[in-house]
């Protein structure tokens, strides 16, 4: 196993629509869990990467200082990194760079994000700017929107029906029912989720993620550190990272992430392992559709098949692969900076065996997490294993 | 002068697109050819992926095939008094994909494999956009 860089603690806020918080608050909140439970201070750090997807959201620009120096790690270097939906990972990705380069030996990584102070409308407005201004944002293609492409060419090519879509939510509520950290902790049937409104046809409302606050924080560590500071460290294995067209009429495919597929293959190739080495998972579902593809595109089944492995119970924490036991995106919540952190957080969890019951999958040893960007602009792959 | 579909963003305007527009004006939907490795763009770019800046304006068939739609019912703010609506990627027998609203008869129960036909369609504001139709 590749022992070079590892997760030594992390920690998480509560998601939700947070009066009582802001950005500084929110990291605080996950910051103080993770700290507490390495054995470490903001002292031991050399350096911070902060994820943070929009200023749009608060209106506050250069949000790491910011949050760096409220975390008290107001001398030591820190990087905003934005990759849309991605940008959790994609902070990971930058401490584990920086770690592997030699250039810091313990970095704490900062996903944060507040999105519910400005009206769902707006939000969803803002959501869609991340789309191309000259050529889909006009026709009011929504990120919902997007995503309603892909389902309308995945039910019509597989024949993935909407029972398979809604299964996805009701699996993610199942689970995000149990996350005391978790955004909706309520279960949801397969009516409900199947007669709720429309959002973007073939998508209703339960196959959308929901707009959150949030914030998750994670330390990465070098070997030599990681060992010196706990006996469990959990190791990131295989990192894989790819882009696509800006313009979803660009894409190669429409039932399909290809961004997904490359950065998938690129992880498991640096790890050394494959798609049935994985024991645990946690991926992308801002939408029921993106689940679904996302099962496809790692290879957990064939492409096309995603629908059918979704209502196979497969998926839930006692089946062949586990997917998104913390509730996921859908009921946990999506404060965009903090998801790839937030499933770092669960992996780790996860790996500890230190899940909540009813969520920990027996004694996983690999896990997975896949992060999207935006409707696959971004996609980032990371592999964890147990040490 | 002209701008580009109803919701529009400043950042987006400048010579290159007021060039599109006052082709859809004329009724003709362009595309740009690279006259260095040949590659055809629609939606149209000015520089080429080859690096190629010189491109020529050529008329796309107005013809296309639906492969992907939805129905917007929850719109972005600015467009909330037209919701619901549709967009859909239409495909052309060049191979060109582009997104448009589907409008008229493609709204009635459209199916992935639709066939339409393009066509400009003046807004209110001073606007103008395509459109997918149902053939």
């Amino acid at each position: 196993m590749r022992e070079e860089v590892a997760v030594v603690g992390v920690g998480h806020a509560k998601f939700g629509k947070r009066r009582d918080a802001t950005l500084r608050e929110l990291a605080h909140e996950a910051a103080r869990g993770c700290f507490a439970e390495a054995g470490l201070t903001p002292a031991d750090m050399d350096a911070s990467v902060v994820g943070v997807c929009g200023d749009y959201f608060t209106g506050q620009g250069t949000p790491a200082p910011l949050i760096n120096d409220y975390l008290g790690m107001s001398q030591k270097p820190t990087i905003r990194v934005e990759s849309a939906c991605a940008t959790g990972t994609a902070a990971l990705r930058t401490a584990w760079a920086q770690i592997k380069a030699g250039q810091h030996d313990l970095i704490a990584v900062i996903g944060v994000e507040q999105m519910t102070l400005v009206s769902s409308a707006q939000a969803t407005e803002m959501m869609a700017r991340g789309g191309d201004l000259r050529w889909e944002y006009p026709f009011g293609c929504t990120f919902p929107g997007f995503y309603a492409h892909y389902a309308s060419a995945h039910m019509n090519e597989f024949g993935t029906t909407r029972e398979q879509l809604s299964s996805i939510g009701v699996k993610n509520h199942h689970y995000g029912a149990k996350n005391p950290y978790a955004h909706l902790q309520k279960e949801v049937t397969l009516e409900e989720a199947m007669k709720a409104i429309w959002i973007a046809y073939p998508l209703n409302l339960y196959d959308c993620c929901l707009i959150s606050d949030g914030a998750a924080v994670a330390i990465l560590a070098s070997a030599e550190k990681a060992k010196q500071i706990t006996d469990t460290p959990i190791w990131i294995t295989g990192v894989g990272a790819s882009s696509d067209t800006m313009l979803l009429s660009g894409r190669t495919s429409l039932v399909g992430l290809p961004s997904a597929v490359r950065a998938s293959q690129t992880a498991f190739k640096m790890a050394g392992v494959g798609q049935d080495d994985i024991d645990v998972a946690e991926v992308h579902d801002c939408f029921s559709i993106a689940e679904i593809m996302a099962y496809e595109d790692i290879g957990f089944c064939k492409k096309g098949e995603g629908g059918k492995l979704a209502e196979s119970g497969q998926t839930y924490h006692d089946g062949k692969i586990p997917v998104n036991v913390d509730g996921g995106l859908k009921s946990k919540g999506h404060p965009l900076g903090a998801t790839g952190v937030s499933q770092c957080y669960t992996l780790v969890k996860q790996l500890r065996g230190e899940a909540p019951k009813g969520c920990q999958v027996a004694g996983p040893e690999i896990a997975l997490c896949h992060n999207v960007g935006q409707h696959g602009q971004y996609c980032n792959v990371i592999i964890y294993q147990r040490g | 002068m002209t701008d580009f579909a109803y919701v529009f963003d400043k950042l987006s305007r400048h010579p290159f697109l007021d060039q599109f527009v006052a082709y859809l004006k004329e009724g003709r939907i362009m595309a740009t050819k690279c006259q260095s490795c040949g590659k055809t763009h629609m939606p149209p770019r000015e520089h080429c992926t080859c690096l190629g800046s010189e491109m020529e304006w050529v008329e796309i068939t107005p013809e296309a095939t639906l492969k992907a739609f939805t129905m917007i019912n929850f719109a972005p703010d600015p467009l909330i008094d037209k919701q619901p609506y549709f967009i859909g990627i239409a495909e052309t027998p060049e191979g060109l994909r582009m997104m448009g609203w589907l409008t008229g008869g493609a709204t009635q129960n459209p199916q992935v494999g639709m066939k339409l036909k393009m066509s400009t369609q003046e807004l209110e504001g001073d606007k103008i956009v395509y459109k997918f139709t149902k053939a």
